[in-house]
């Protein structure tokens, strides 16, 4: 079928107004926050479930790759349509549909942008905690699909951990329930499986959401450390001394001198690293732990230890943390962000094995990251106009996961395997494993029509299949 | 040698593996039934691998498997289609890593929650999980049956614990998910597949768990309220306070006054609600300050508090109530609604109290919706001549349940009631997808066959 024909039909599911097939307009969702980018065929943008249910039976019909897509700001490649095909984006289906506050759920649809819902909710003194970096633009679909995570995650949990109820629309266009807003529905936990699938099940319509009641008292501390070695070991420290602070954010000295450039939120340029570091409970209990955070980084060398004593403070303080992937601009052309996570106490030997692998490639990493869950976020800062740049970045991408995977770590915290690393996955699995969730994905998407292109390895490269297709499923049709 | 060990090459197949194993001599088949189906042997690998290899070998041989830790959850579920060999994850009992500084723990399945409790207490840490049977259940029977306790209001359940598993496959593998660190989203999450699966897809294991400090102090706020709108609003009034409570129950009269724990006040034929705090320090007081003042605003008709010796033992009480308010023809289920029509399920038993024995215990995580309502059946009739009207009792309670957009799982009632009622209900259109998962992962009906929802 050729795009315009492509094009016709799916106006006459979703609307004239509400495809876009023109080259011209199909750049603007080739790409998201990584270095990747690919051709859809068409982009749609649904109104309704029903919609969405009939461009999945479409897709499945004419056999072209569909792939759910939120605000495109993902940075493992997971929205990118590899394959082509129809992009399904969710910018005309992003009602807060509901919010029940007796039972403390929100029911949103995937469009809705993550902020917006606490935003929304705020004078009810609830909110919906989990808060990526990109939460003015992200959305909740996208964040499923990611099972994003975010600075307070350390105390909180990650996207999974908030969402209690899926509408889905499966490989076959049939739209189900999954969850809701009861806990532990009888039967398999699908809410769970479905959420950080990345959109290689089907699509998600509709998301229930657990809200959670505001702190009543929140204190934020800048710890200065003449060296990254202490402020790893103070961050060990805090967790050893058994509090668990909502954040524990770590920017080293290269993130400093861009932040200080970009936002100017006050961080010492000079040091060697910041930890950025929020508790929050009863006013009771925050100076408390307040002082006990104070020791441990003292203990560990701390040379300041700021306390925000205002929001205005606060702000400027957080402002220089969810501002830095952007002020990296100002001291690289481009920069390739990494997600990786390792146990804990093995933070000060990977942060040295990092770097020693900047210097031996002679390209400079700068490293912004969720230090108390050991989400290693290290920025690869490059030049995509300078010839090689490009390859040895990604060659470096392999071997900074190489030793998260070394010491125990995972390929991923937050961002998603995408396409990204999708060919580091050996580093963690073995054929076994991939097999294993192999079968899942052709279970839920026997076609492979859905997000094609992301998680598995190229098969025969670093994975060798010898379940699925060929055996175990054959007998299984929709 | 029994038929089926015989017949079928099990004994062969087994030996020729090296996995330890035994038949089971007639009374043990009696004891090791599963609702009457009874097993003809027993294995206990030693292995990840061996467990995968005993598996295969029942796929091979087309024989049922029930997966087997303390034993404590195998009423739950229906009867099964087939059982045929028991694998048990007895020898499969070590911790694998504990790493304090990391807040993680990785065990095998076998071992019991206890034994890991003890162990990490030597740490100062603690898993966030008291189920029922704490002390004899194993975390592979925890996981497969999803069971939680009290303190998953505040600390959560098993699907925001656990963070990496090891499984053996039907297909003789042993495969991985999730991993030792406490973020992680590389693949697919399928330890949310297997939390609650009942054994019917895999053999869990090995499990990492997120583990927390161990609080300090504790304090617990119990209010006694005439009834049940009152209780609902100091119920409201807490979870939505930043007070951040770890548990929130209710106690219904029978309940409460089978706490053998002091301080606690009467509950005089209301209910009573009570509430744990763990804060740090000068916030501990606050929380129980508030506590107490939302029950007094709220119209509790009396309130008390337990410090931490007090507090752990109610706390432990409460926890096995479940299982410890039924004897052997005892009906136990579990039902779960949206936090706030709790009051809704109270009433609604309430008005129907009649059915449910002379005595009806209702009691559970009012915070987070889950209420676990048991009773004993016996009387003139006895207790299979009860069987029809209690399944119909259940279904219409059910009924109700799912119109408040919540459930009913039977988990414990005597086998002739089972003959009258699916103890899971109906799962809705989700289920054509669980079936195929269960098809793709256990395609020959291995595992567990027919317990599980929907027939699976």
């Amino acid at each position: 079928m050729d795009r315009h024909a492509l094009a016709q039909k799916l106006q006459a599911i979703v609307g004239t107004d509400n495809v876009l097939w023109q080259d011209y307009d199909l750049m603007l969702d080739q790409y998201d926050g990584s270095i990747d980018k690919a051709l859809p065929q068409a982009v749609v943008f649904p109104t309704s479930t029903a919609q969405v249910a009939e461009v999945v039976k479409f897709c499945v019909a004419e056999k072209l790759p569909c792939t759910g897509r939120g605000a495109g700001t993902g940075l493992s490649g997971g929205a990118i349509p590899l394959e082509g095909g129809v992009l399904v984006i969710f910018s005309k289906m992003d009602r807060i549909l509901e919010v029940d506050l007796e039972n403390l759920r929100a029911v949103v649809e995937p469009g809705e942008v993550n902020l917006h819902l606490s935003q929304a909710i705020a004078s009810t003194g609830l909110q919906y905690i989990p808060d990526p970096s990109s939460q003015k633009a992200c959305t909740i679909g996208g964040n499923v699909g990611e099972n994003s995570g975010g600075p307070h995650t350390l105390l909180y949990g990650v996207t999974t951990n908030h969402v209690l109820g899926l509408e889905f629309v499966t490989s076959a266009g049939d739209v189900i329930e999954v969850g809701g807003k009861a806990l532990d529905t009888p039967g398999y936990d699908l809410t769970g499986l479905i959420v950080g699938s990345e959109g290689t099940f089907g699509i998600v319509t509709r998301v229930t959401v657990r809200l959670s009641p505001i702190a009543e008292a929140v204190k934020t501390l800048l710890a200065i450390f003449e060296r990254v070695e202490d402020a790893s070991l103070a961050v060990s420290g805090v967790i050893a001394a058994g509090i668990v602070p909502a954040a524990i954010e770590m920017m080293d000295n290269l993130s400093i001198q861009a932040i200080e450039a970009a936002v100017h939120a006050g961080y010492p340029t000079d040091a060697g690293a910041v930890l950025l570091i929020e508790v929050e409970s009863l006013a009771e209990g925050v100076d408390e732990q307040v002082a006990a955070i104070d020791a441990v980084c003292q203990h560990h060398h701390a040379r300041e230890i700021r306390i925000a004593k205002t929001a205005k403070e606060r702000n400027l303080l957080w402002l220089g943390r969810k501002g830095a992937f952007g002020a990296m601009g100002r001291i690289s052309p481009d920069f390739y962000t990494m997600d990786g996570c390792v146990p804990r106490d093995k933070l000060p030997e990977v942060l040295e094995r990092i770097s020693e692998i900047g210097r031996r490639h002679g390209i400079r990493i700068a490293n912004v990251f969720h230090a108390g869950d050991g989400n290693l976020h290290p920025l690869v800062l490059f030049d995509s106009e300078k010839p090689g740049d490009e390859e040895k970045v990604r060659a470096m991408g392999y071997e900074i996961l190489a030793v998260c995977a070394d010491v125990g770590g995972a390929l991923t915290g937050e961002h998603g395997i995408g396409f990204e690393k999708r060919e580091m996955m050996c580093l963690t699995f073995n054929d076994d494993d991939l097999d294993w969730m192999h079968l899942v994905k052709e279970t839920m998407d026997p076609l492979g029509l859905f997000n094609p292109g992301k998680i598995f390895p190229t098969p025969g490269k670093c994975w060798n299949p010898h379940l699925g297709r060929t055996g175990r499923l054959t007998a299984v049709g929709w | 040698m029994s038929d089926v060990l015989d017949r079928t090459g099990l004994a062969a197949g087994l030996e020729s593996a090296g996995i330890q194993w035994r038949e089971l001599a007639d009374e043990e088949r009696a004891a090791d039934a599963v609702d009457g189906v009874q097993p003809s042997a027993i294995c206990s690998p030693a292995t990840y691998q061996e467990a995968a290899q005993a598996l295969a070998l029942a796929d091979r041989l087309g024989l049922a498997v029930s997966p087997r830790g303390a034993g404590t959850k195998v009423g739950l579920g229906n009867p099964p289609r087939a059982c045929d060999l028991i694998v048990s994850t007895e020898r499969l009992s070590q911790v694998v890593d504990y790493a304090p500084a990391n807040l993680t723990v990785t065990a095998e399945a076998g071992l019991t929650l206890a034994a890991l409790q003890a162990r990490l207490a030597e740490g100062d840490q603690y898993l966030a999980m008291d189920p029922p049977n704490g002390g004899q259940a194993t975390l592979g029977g925890i996981i497969a049956a999803n069971a939680s306790g009290p303190r998953r209001f505040g600390l959560g359940s098993a699907r925001d614990l656990v963070i990496g598993t090891h499984v053996s496959t039907t297909a003789g593998t042993v495969t991985k998910a999730g991993g030792r660190v406490v973020k992680n989203v590389a693949g697919y999450d399928l330890n949310k597949l297997y939390i609650g699966s009942l054994g019917t897809l895999v053999l869990v294991t090995e499990i990492t768990f997120k583990v927390a400090p161990r609080p300090t102090a504790q304090t617990t706020v119990v209010g006694r309220f005439a009834g049940v709108d009152q209780l609902g609003q100091a119920v409201q009034a807490i979870v939505r306070s930043p007070l951040l409570p770890t548990a929130v129950d209710l106690l219904n009269a029978t309940a409460a006054d089978s706490l053998a724990v002091g301080g606690v006040p009467d509950a005089r034929g209301g209910y009573l609600l009570a509430t744990l705090g763990t804060a740090a320090g000068r916030a501990l007081r606050r929380q129980r300050d508030d506590l107490w003042k939302i029950c007094q605003h709220a119209g509790a008709t009396e309130v008390a508090d337990l410090a931490d010796g007090e507090s752990e033992r109610f706390w432990s009480s409460v926890a096995e109530r479940p299982v410890q308010a039924i004897g052997a023809n005892g009906v136990r289920a579990k039902i779960v609604v949206p936090p706030g029509r709790v009051p809704d399920v109270v009433r609604a038993i309430e008005e129907r109290r009649a059915r449910f024995g002379d005595r009806p215990e209702l009691g559970g995580r009012a915070g987070s919706g889950v209420l676990y309502l048991s009773w004993d059946l016996f009387g003139a009739e006895g207790v299979d001549g009860q069987a029809s009207s209690t399944a119909d009792s259940l279904r219409e309670l059910r009924a109700r349940c799912q119109a408040l957009g919540g459930s009913l799982v039977v988990e414990t009632c005597p086998r002739s009631v089972k003959n009258h009622l699916d103890v899971w209900g109906d799962v809705g259109a989700s289920l054509a997808v669980m079936q195929r998962l269960k098809a793709a992962l256990d395609p020959r009906a291995v595992m567990n066959p027919g317990r599980f929802a929907g027939g699976i």
